[in-house]
């Protein structure tokens, strides 16, 4: 899968804590991928940074088109099929920052500057995702975070990393991460214990 | 050239021995490391939090751990072991640890087990020498079970050494807790050089502790040893309750030095101990100062206590002979001051000390007790005192053997105190003669009495022998080895006296407290103390090691035996068998031209 495969839509708006991006569809056209919640998504800088995100937040809005075809009580599959895949809006999806990388090295800190707006942003892939949580650190940039559904962002994002690895290593890696959860939300065991339990 | 070459590269890639030992140490550092420091103090002691694959289960108190600080090593024992966490909430919910995940994930980190360390010496690391502690490792300095090196650094190496130009000898007492191939060493020439004390609640073992510590003293020549021994336990053979049959006494393993003197010949026959001498006390012997330490078993009163002083001095060294010989006091013959009339008897005896009749009578009635002791007899034709001294003098070691009278705690006072203070008496004439005309000082006397407290309670240790003994150190050569097992029974102001305390299991609280007396950090050794096994550990603190040490004690068999120096009879017979051979000319020997 190319570069450009991996595509999923553009940036909207963007801070330095995170960015929006616009996508043309939810349903899969071939190989697209889809924005999916927890997953890590990336953009490129000029200087050559890659910018890391994880999605907390996918929202479908609603447009003229729409509201008339559900007050019209249109049934007919094409036109159904047809507003979906030709939108008037895009699907907007919410990226939380955790970091970027600068050359080989992953840096689990904010990027000293956001993606510019239509910067194109791309799925990673297996093994970039394993680079990533090869240390734990960003888990302190998730949770410091303000509007996202932190825990289960957490969560939904340390089974993605774990099923990323080999099947043999996937116990020890939640083992590890969960040690890392355990000693940084230490004051607040209920919240561990509701995070470690859908972990397993 | 290539060849050459190539061995560069080999010797490029191969690492250094710096390396390797630093690589070495840093594992054998991880594989033996319990924990970090996490806090605490010099006085109460320090904190660690155990890593996370530490088993908390396979850890005891007494064990010793080393803390690795920067400059130097800090030598410490386990007081306490204790279950913490982060968050003491997580103890009111606890997490679901049946799941394997979570347990995994919450042991060690948010549930962690801690311990609390006694500091106790300070290993520098760039000289052999242990100092006293003055200060605590930095936070986080990481904790490890201790080598059998830094253990023998802090307790020396077992046998014979040179230290300072003295010769030391330092004895296998057994090993730490958990570390069963590790030595722990006394220095024996410290145990005699003061009073020692083995105490524990009857059935823990005291008397084959001792015996082995006596047996230590005796091999090496530390001191020559007097030992009261009450139940028969310590010359020819003692019986183990353990191995069900008989272990051998001192005079088995050490037939050349050691003599067994006796009260009672019947009896040590009967055990097949053959003893030596018979000791026998003549009337005429027995000043009051020896019956005076009986006030208490013999019920005596003051009014008692001072008839015996008067009849002394008016009869002199026949005074009790008199006084218990019936036809003697018949033939007595006095007047009346009062009436003028003529008196006989004990009444007559009374007019002429001027002691009340009644004080006599009852005191006659007292010793009537003492005619049933065989040992004492109106007159005795040599002095047992005279002989021991002669044997102790020679370097012989004697255990007197009480036999039946062991039994008889009057009886077994009685003959200590008798003894010990004529013994006593003479070394402090040696030992002032020496002083006087540089003469020969005499050897380092150990005394091994049992049921101490009776001799050392309160009461009675100010004006005993052996009170005076433990108070005036080793001023004379002359010092004690106490078997006790109430400690508390004994007077403060000797047990403060006592140089090395091996205990025991105690369980009695006054018994502990006073074991654990002027010792520092006493608090942390009583919770050692009230967890030892019933059997074979023991709490050692004093002059005789560097700190306090809790040890599983050596086991008294066939092994120690040798180790003490004996050999089997097949076994000499074996060598004497060698050495024939090794004399026989060869075959083709002709004989000198």
């Amino acid at each position: 899968m190319t570069a450009q495969e991996r595509q999923i839509g553009r940036v909207l708006r963007s801070t330095t804590a995170g960015y929006t991006v616009g996508c043309r569809e939810l349903t899969a056209e071939q190989s697209r991928p889809m924005p999916e919640f927890g997953q890590l998504v990336k953009a490129q800088m000029l200087n050559g940074d890659t910018i890391y995100g994880l999605i907390y937040c996918v929202t479908i809005e609603d447009d003229a088109f729409v509201r008339q075809l559900v007050a019209a009580g249109v049934e007919e599959a094409e036109f159904i099929e047809d507003q979906r895949q030709r939108r008037q809006v895009p699907v907007v999806v919410d990226v939380l920052t955790v970091g970027y990388g600068r050359g080989d090295a992953m840096i689990h800190r904010l990027p000293p500057q956001p993606p510019r707006t239509l910067d194109p942003i791309f799925a990673c892939d297996g093994a970039e995702f394993v680079r990533f949580t090869a240390e734990p650190d960003w888990l302190r940039i998730v949770l410091a975070a303000q509007d996202a559904p932190v825990d289960q962002l957490i969560v939904a994002a340390l089974r993605a990393a774990a099923e990323a690895r080999p099947a043999d290593q996937r116990q020890p890696y939640k083992v590890a991460a969960g040690r890392e959860l355990a000693r940084l939300l230490s004051l607040d065991i209920a919240r561990l214990d509701g995070i470690l339990r859908q972990l397993r | 050239m290539t060849e050459n070459l190539t061995d560069d590269q080999a010797w490029e890639e191969m690492t250094s021995a710096t390396e390797e030992r630093a690589a070495a140490k840093a594992a054998a550092e991880r594989a033996e490391r319990l924990g970090v420091i996490s806090g605490g103090s010099l006085s109460k002691g320090l904190d660690v939090k155990l890593d996370r694959d530490t088993d908390i289960e396979k850890l005891a108190v007494g064990r010793y751990v080393v803390a690795h600080g920067r400059r130097a090593r800090f030598f410490c024992m386990i007081t306490d072991i204790a279950l913490d966490s982060t968050n003491p909430l997580i103890a009111k919910q606890p997490p679901d640890m049946s799941d394997p995940l979570l347990a995994e994930i919450h042991r060690g980190t948010t549930t962690f087990g801690a311990v609390h360390l006694s500091p106790l010496l300070l290993m520098e690391e760039s000289s052999d020498e242990v100092k006293p502690i003055k200060t605590v490792p930095e936070h986080f300095t990481p904790v490890a079970t201790a080598s059998q090196a830094e253990v023998s650094q802090v307790f020396g190496e077992e046998g014979a050494q040179k230290v300072g130009g003295k010769a030391i000898h330092n004895f296998h007492i057994g090993a730490p807790l958990d570390m069963e191939n590790v030595k722990v060493t006394l220095n024996l020439e410290r145990l005699v050089e003061r009073s020692s004390g083995v105490f524990g609640k009857s059935g823990t073992g005291k008397t084959f502790l001792s015996r082995l510590l006596l047996a230590g003293v005796i091999r090496d020549s530390v001191a020559v040893n007097l030992i009261f021994d009450m139940h028969n336990e310590y010359g020819w053979a003692g019986t183990s309750e353990e191995l069900g049959g008989q272990v051998k006494g001192l005079k088995q393993i050490f037939p050349g030095k050691v003599s067994i003197f006796t009260l009672d010949d019947e009896s040590s026959r009967r055990r097949g101990s053959n003893p030596d001498y018979v000791v026998n006390i003549g009337y005429d012997q027995i000043v009051p100062e020896d019956l005076e330490m009986l006030t208490g078993i013999l019920n005596l009163s003051e009014p008692q206590i001072g008839a015996m002083y008067a009849l002394h001095r008016n009869f002199k060294e026949q005074w009790l002979n008199n006084l218990l010989n019936e036809e003697w006091i018949k033939a007595q013959r006095g007047t009346n001051p009062d009436t003028q009339k003529e008196i006989t008897g004990l009444r007559a005896v009374a007019e002429e000390t001027g002691q009340p009749l009644n004080v006599l009578a009852a005191l006659q009635r007292r010793f009537e007790r003492m005619r049933n002791y065989s040992f004492l007899k109106p007159k005795v034709l040599d002095n047992s005192v005279d002989r021991i001294m002669r044997y102790l003098d020679a370097g012989t070691n004697i255990v007197l053997e009480f036999g039946r009278y062991g039994n008889d705690l009057g009886a077994y006072i009685f003959v200590a105190n008798f003894l010990t203070r004529r013994i006593h008496e003479r070394y402090v004439e040696k030992k002032e003669l020496s002083f006087g005309r540089e003469g020969q000082e005499p050897r380092h006397l150990v005394i091994t009495i049992e049921e101490a407290h009776k001799f050392l309670d309160p009461a009675v240790a100010k004006n005993t022998i052996f009170g005076a003994i433990a108070r005036e150190l080793r001023k004379y050569n002359v010092t004690l080895f106490i078997v006790d097992q109430r400690p508390s029974g004994i007077d403060s102001e000797v047990m403060s006296q006592i140089g090395t305390r091996v205990t025991m299991l105690l369980d009695n609280p006054e018994d502990i407290k006073a074991v654990l007396s002027g010792v520092s950090g006493g608090d942390a050794l009583r919770e050692v103390l009230a967890r030892l096994d019933t059997k074979e550990q023991a709490l050692i603190l004093g002059h005789a090691v560097p700190m306090p040490v809790v040890v599983q004690t050596r086991r008294y068999d066939p092994d120690f035996y040798r180790a003490m120096g004996l050999r089997s009879a097949e076994e000499l017979g074996a060598r004497l068998d060698e050495n024939r051979a090794a004399m026989r000319p060869p075959k083709d020997f002709a004989g000198f031209d």
